[in-house]
């Protein structure tokens, strides 16, 4: 749910990084924060972590400004992936504009994956959410490795949900910023549901996606 | 759960949280050594929290820890350098102080959460308890309900059987009894008839003077005939009489249940020295062998059980046409007491196998026995909560096999 500071024209979006455990949520954020391009980028804030396990939750801040001076506030955050830190997880995502499911694409992976889908969606509900309103995209990561569960066979598991699935090697710079600009689609119509009455956002999708992206080198 | 309202680590952290006076001193106090003299730390509404020297005509640099400024160092022209390089070192100092924040408060919140949520399940977990226990005394109560109801039935099951019983048993006495009454009473009439007779004989016996045989009326021989009919007759009513009370005693017996009577005893105690004395009668012509084992002791009708146990002896006794042997045996089977009479007497086919329990049912002639031996037998083990059983080959033998319950405890029946 987004958040409209009327006083200082800030309009705050929020997306959260979720999945399991050692699936490369951080990763995610790393590449965006080194590949994307938008107009203002904050430094990536990497809370506390534990021999590389997120202990709380990462921050990346971005932003774009309107020929009105509205700022919009792109904030990115990572949620634990350990089991153990599902309060954390619940306070992340509440108010969430929109998740970018981070999956481990290895075969014995599976199981987590499942498992930290069924409780993004618990969550998700928890915390007051709609899961069929919020703009959700689903990444599985890691292609790079041996063992790992073809696209054609996830296709065929991932059919009938309603949502897409995109490939990534986090690692290597790939598929990280597609599965990004699929999200920020999904999420602007939403922000104008939102705000329909309170704001105009004055900008169209393409350029919304095309600003907190920014020029990237080498990306097409 | 903070599902309206935004968390405390999301909010926009302003100049002076991220800036605790004791570090705008240390700040301040590094500025100078640097060689600033002259400069300014202020947030976004102006406010100032940092001033240094003659503060005019001075440029600005944003601090922005995140993406906005969220505060400025103003700075004389001359130490745009110094200025540039304090921006740098002040922003990452507010960094991290700001993740700092956020740490603490999301783990305040989750902190809290956690308690909160330990809280609620605590609750429920005590309402499920409580539940649980109300269910608890309920099903008490209903099982309770479903005892009595079961017991009531079982009563009512056990009395319809005993009406059924006592309907057939009705049947048997009304024959049994009505036989011997008919003659009884047949008896009575002619004897009355005598009685009228013997009675004008002895009038004119005595109205006549010389005390000797009238001369009308009956004669000697007519006389003589009356009387030793008499006599007969009264002897066989005697007999029928008997029979009725026989019948009537058995009864008795049939309807046991008299609990109060029962004691604790171990049932193979007294057995031989109970059968002695029936055996010893018999002893001639059959050949009587007692395998009698140590019992558990167990709340019984003893008296119920020897007769019982002589009912049983005395069919068997019946089986034997001349010569033959009974086997008594008595032992512990687990807990259960086993009575066993075996003989290789007649025995039964089918037919008669079938009917032995019924009342008044019996294979003996008119007189000899009732029919209601093995009824009885079969109610005193009942009432004891035992079983009995009958094997029988008709030629070869009868084996009645009688298991009984050990009872340990005085309990109601």
């Amino acid at each position: 749910m987004a958040s409209w500071d009327k006083e200082r024209k800030i309009l705050t979006l929020k997306i959260v990084f979720y999945g399991p455990a050692m699936s490369g949520k951080t990763t995610n954020l790393t590449v965006l924060h080194d590949l994307l391009n938008p107009e203002l980028k904050g430094d990536l804030q990497i809370l506390e972590t534990k021999n590389d396990r997120t202990l709380f939750f990462d921050l990346l801040p971005l932003g774009i400004k309107l020929a009105d001076g509205t700022l919009i506030k792109l904030k990115l955050y990572t949620v634990p992936g350990q089991v153990i830190h599902n309060t954390t997880r619940k306070a992340v995502i509440s108010r969430a504009d929109g998740i970018i499911f981070v999956a481990d694409s290895q075969n014995n992976q599976s199981n987590n994956n499942g498992s930290s889908f069924d409780n993004m969606i618990e969550n998700v509900g928890l915390v007051g959410l709609n899961i069929q309103k919020l703009p959700v995209v689903v990444q599985f990561n890691k292609r790079d490795l041996e063992n790992i569960v073809s696209s054609h066979q996830l296709e065929r598991r991932w059919k009938k949900t309603p949502w897409k699935l995109f490939y990534a090697t986090a690692i290597n710079h790939e598929g990280v910023i597609e599965t990004f600009k699929a999200l920020l689609e999904l999420v602007y119509p939403t922000i104008g549901d939102e705000f329909a009455s309170k704001k105009e956002l004055g900008i169209s999708k393409e350029d919304f996606v095309k600003l907190l992206v920014g020029e990237v080198d080498g990306y097409k | 759960m903070t599902n309206s309202n935004e968390n405390e680590f999301e909010k926009n952290y302003t100049l002076e949280e991220l800036l605790p006076p004791k570090s705008r001193t240390r700040i301040s106090k590094a500025m100078i050594q640097m060689g600033m003299v002259n400069f300014k730390l202020i947030d976004c509404e102006g406010q100032i929290l940092i001033a240094e020297g003659p503060l005019s005509n001075l440029k600005q640099l944003a601090l922005a820890p995140e993406l906005e400024p969220i505060g400025y160092l103003q700075f004389i022209e001359s130490d745009k350098k110094l200025a540039e390089a304090a921006t740098m070192f002040i922003t990452d100092f507010l960094q991290t102080n700001w993740r700092y924040q956020m740490a603490s408060s999301v783990h305040l919140q989750t902190s809290s959460d956690d308690y909160y949520e330990l809280l609620k399940k605590n609750t429920l977990l005590e309402e499920s308890e409580e539940r649980y226990k109300i269910l608890n005394e309920a099903l008490e109560i209903k099982v309770q309900e479903q005892v009595k109801n079961i017991e009531d039935s079982q009563r009512q099951l056990y009395e319809t059987e005993k009406l059924a019983s006592i309907g057939q048993l009705a049947a048997g006495i009304a024959h049994e009894v009505n036989n011997p009454m008919a003659f009884i009473s047949c008896n009575l009439n002619t004897a009355s008839e005598y009685l009228t007779e013997i009675k004008e004989y002895y009038e004119n016996f005595m109205s006549s003077s010389q005390k000797m045989a009238p001369q009308v009326g009956f004669v000697q021989t007519e006389i003589e005939f009356v009387l030793s009919d008499f006599q007969k007759m009264i002897q066989e009513s005697i007999e029928g009489a008997k029979r009725v009370t026989k019948i009537v005693s058995d009864l008795q017996e049939f309807s046991i249940t008299d609990s109060h009577k029962r004691r604790l005893v171990d049932i193979s105690e007294n057995l031989e020295a109970r059968t002695k004395h029936f055996i010893d009668s018999f002893k001639k012509r059959i050949r009587f062998v007692a395998d009698i084992d140590k019992l558990n002791s167990t709340y019984c009708n003893h008296e119920h059980i020897y007769r019982m146990l002589f009912n049983l002896i005395s069919n068997s006794v019946n089986a034997i046409e001349k010569y033959g042997t009974i086997n008594i045996k008595c032992l512990m089977q687990e807990h259960n007491i086993l009575l066993i009479v075996k003989d290789d007497g007649n025995g039964m086919d089918k037919n008669t196998l079938e009917k032995a329990f019924e009342p008044f049912f019996t294979t003996q002639e008119v007189g000899e026995g009732v029919g209601l031996g093995l009824t009885v037998s079969r109610d005193i083990v009942k009432s004891h909560g035992g079983v009995i059983g009958i094997e029988s080959t008709l030629f070869k033998g009868t084996t009645v096999r009688v298991t009984l319950p050990v009872i340990e405890m005085a309990v109601k029946v």
